[in-house]
């Protein structure tokens, strides 16, 4: 293997599959960037077996090979290396690849290469596309909703219910759910759903450009995420995913509208006052004046603020960190919150018309009422 | 202690909240308590019974004939605790320091000077916001904020300073003396103590003798106004557990699949009345040897129901129960919470469980049981047959 690049090109490229270097995995070879030369061109890849991500950039190749190089050291070397062409030569004497930036030389020790694990796709398989932007969009909109407790892990992935040209896109933790619908063009009469990993879609918005078409491939138990020059595979979530359908409310007994911003604020200021990991704080809805209240052994906070409600008022116990997720994930300067219960879920959605919601399940008190 | 103790407690509380609640009751005896015509006795009873007599803890059955015309209510629990929680919400503004001595009573600690200043306040707010009326008892420790309290009642305030024991506490007899039941008084009765003055000078080393050392030394001292208890702020359950010891050690799994799960329904009750979720669930196993094994599981989110911390303990214990004989099992629930984060799509039981619960507090642990924790001689009896 002998191939050189601008360091711009390699570091860039180190950042994107370095996300799926797993340094705890028992298996050392995990630990490494997979080097692999092509027609102009070289292809770095990472795993963790769950989720595997490639990228390729331009190279001058003048003899093809392949390698796998220690993450850590690659990347650090990388961040570190002058703005210069940077050759990386495999010294067939041991095994380990020499790589030459300006007057200076590293001869780095890898790992053998055919223990890494290949990246297969059945051949079996259905193909769509979809938007990078809208993808991302959607992605961000729903996915503060997934669980973050590996032992259940339906709820850490995302469902994608795609039928026809529509698809629904749906997380949830069982405390709150967030569902957004979108259509997809020419696409054919496609029917599946996908539960996938939240990680992986995590790091697909961060790899992914929003002008990129997304090739998206399903066989079998895995996906396939395809850009230009990135590739990221990962596993697919198996099991049914809950009937969402049935838990959204049709129904509101009362509803309020106002700026999310506020709402936000008042409330990550009152869970200051709350107990670390429980920051429960009170709303109570009254004359259009909207109260955020907490009463801890650290002290008191009350918060009002102006609405505009329909309906009767109300009063209810929320988890701050949860009502602000939704709120946050809205991204509207106004928000309409539907109350269809003091212990039913809450509809979060935005003021205009758009096919977007998400849940969210009061907590409720055992003490006071 | 530098600062000032207030013994703030509810008058009359279920019955003053049940007269709140319903107009028509004000002004008449009301009598919260066991059913009347069973062995309960009165919980509370209202200002206007106690002049029939009446007080609390007395049997049912005796209240009805002192005063057949008064309202009789069954004691309705959840809702004194959810009055009561507001009730300390408003302490909670006055005083850092609070220690909850039960739903209708608590101490507060606030700076020297500040007591009545906060009385008047607590007692204000407490009537304007909740309708109920409280009597506060001010002094500089515990015990003469008890006794400032009781002279304070009902719907009053006093302070009893140190120096006012001799004028007012020593005339009261002796039984009045919070820590002296009437086994100790009548001890105390015999050898001719009367009063509370009596006791504060009779002489300590007698004193000791008749009824013996701790008992004795601490007595003397509260006679003469002396209490060195702090306020205990936390009086949280940090856990709720039951076991049983086998009789003889157990071989069948079953047997102990079943026990764990009268264990942990009696566990869940416990939880549900002290108004609480837990989040991990521990199993403890005893073998034969003695040797003795605690396995923790946290639950996501929270459990409270017996159900549900059956499940968790079952399956500990089937991971790790290893060989038998086995002598004793236990089902402890920890990281206790007062707050529930609800779930879209986990089933419920509440209802059930409400209703069972209501009945074991009014009726005992006992009055419902699962089908399968009926021996099954018993079970026969109750053929379908025979209703």
């Amino acid at each position: 293997m002998h191939f050189s690049s601008t360091k711009e090109e390699l570091l860039n490229a180190i950042q994107v599959v370095q996300r799926a270097v797993s340094l705890r995995n028992p298996l050392p070879i995990l630990s490494g960037i997979k080097f692999e030369t092509g027609e102009g061109s070289v292809t770095i890849s990472a795993t963790d077996l769950e989720l595997g991500i490639s990228c390729s950039f331009p190279a001058e190749v003048s003899e093809q090979g392949k390698t796998v190089l220690p993450a850590r050291v690659i990347t650090e070397l990388a961040r570190r290396f002058p703005d210069v062409k940077i050759f990386f030569k495999s010294d067939p004497l041991n095994g380990s690849v020499i790589i030459q930036y300006g007057k200076s030389e590293a001869s780095i020790n890898g790992y053998p290469v055919e223990e890494f694990p290949e990246f297969t796709i059945p051949a079996d398989n259905t193909k769509f596309t979809i938007s990078g932007e809208i993808l991302k969009d959607v992605i961000s909109q729903v996915i503060f909703a997934t669980a973050r407790d590996e032992n259940r892990p339906l709820y850490t992935g995302i469902l994608f219910e795609i039928n026809n040209s529509t698809a629904n896109i749906v997380a949830t933790d069982t405390h709150r759910l967030a569902w957004r619908k979108i259509l997809l063009d020419d696409i054919g009469d496609l029917d599946i759903n996908l539960i996938i990993p939240g990680k992986t879609l995590n790091e697909l918005t961060r790899v992914a450009g929003l002008s990129d078409r997304l090739d998206i491939t399903v066989a079998e138990n895995q996906v396939i995420f395809k850009t230009e020059n990135i590739c990221l595979i990962s596993r697919l979530i198996g099991g049914n995913f809950p009937n969402y359908r049935q838990v959204i409310p049709s129904e509101y007994i009362s509803k309020t509208r106002l700026k999310t911003r506020d709402l936000i604020e008042a409330s990550e200021r009152a869970s200051l006052l709350t107990r670390e990991g429980a920051p429960i704080i009170k709303i109570s809805i009254e004359n259009n004046i909207l109260v955020v209240s907490v009463n801890t052994e650290a002290g008191r906070m009350r918060e009002e603020m102006s609405v505009y409600h329909e309906g009767e008022g109300l009063q209810f116990a929320f988890n701050a960190r949860y009502l602000n997720d939704a709120l946050k994930a809205i991204g509207t300067d106004e928000v309409v919150l539907e109350f269809t219960g003091p212990l039913s879920p809450v509809i979060i959605k935005p003021v205009e018309e758009m096919e977007y919601l998400s849940l969210l399940l009061p907590v409720r008190l055992r003490e006071e009422s | 202690m530098a600062g000032e103790i207030l013994l703030c407690d509810l008058d009359a509380f279920f019955a003053s909240v049940e007269q709140r609640d319903h107009p028509e009751y004000r002004g008449k005896p009301v009598i919260v308590g066991g059913r009347a015509g069973s062995r309960g006795v009165v919980a509370t009873c209202s200002y206007e019974a106690r002049e029939y007599g009446i007080h609390s803890a007395m049997p049912m059955a005796r209240a009805v004939r002192l005063c057949p015309g008064a309202v009789f209510l069954p004691v309705n629990m959840d809702h004194y605790r959810r009055v009561s929680a507001q009730v300390f919400a408003i302490y909670a503004r006055f005083a850092a320091q609070i220690e909850k001595v039960s739903i209708d009573e608590g101490y507060l600690a606030v700076q020297a000077g500040a007591g009545v200043e906060t009385a008047q306040r607590i007692r204000r707010a407490v009537k304007g916001e909740l309708g109920l009326s409280v009597s506060v008892g001010i002094s500089s420790n515990k015990l003469l904020a008890k006794m400032a309290c009781d002279l304070a009642k009902p719907d009053g305030f006093s302070e009893l300073a140190l120096g006012d024991v001799p004028k007012i506490i020593w005339p009261l007899p002796v039984g009045k003396l919070y820590g002296i039941g009437p086994q100790t008084r009548e001890k105390l009765y015999r050898i001719g103590i009367m009063t509370i003055g009596q006791l504060a000078r009779f002489p300590r080393a007698e004193l000791i003798k008749i009824i013996g050392g701790a008992a004795g030394v601490m007595l003397h001292q509260r006679a003469n106004g002396v209490d060195h208890r702090e306020i205990q702020v936390e009086r949280r359950v940090k856990s709720i557990g039951e076991e049983t010891t086998f009789p003889q050690d157990v071989y069948e799994q079953d047997t102990i699949l079943t026990t764990l799960l009268e264990l942990a329904g009696q566990v869940g009750h416990r939880l549900r009345r002290e108004g609480l979720v837990a989040r991990t669930v521990t199993v403890k196993i005893r073998f034969s040897d003695f040797r003795t094994i605690t396995r923790s599981q946290s639950v996501h989110g929270a459990v409270a129901g017996g159900e549900a911390i059956c499940r968790v303990v079952q399956e500990l214990f089937l991971a790790h129960c290893g060989q038998p004989p086995w002598r004793l099992v236990g089902v402890q629930v920890a990281n206790l919470d007062s707050w529930e984060q609800l779930s879209l799509f986990e089933e419920k039981d509440e209802r059930l469980g409400k209703v069972v619960d209501q009945l074991r507090d009014k009726y005992g642990p006992d009055i419902v049981k699962r089908a399968s924790l009926i021996p099954s001689a018993e079970k026969a009896k109750g053929e379908p047959g025979e209703f």
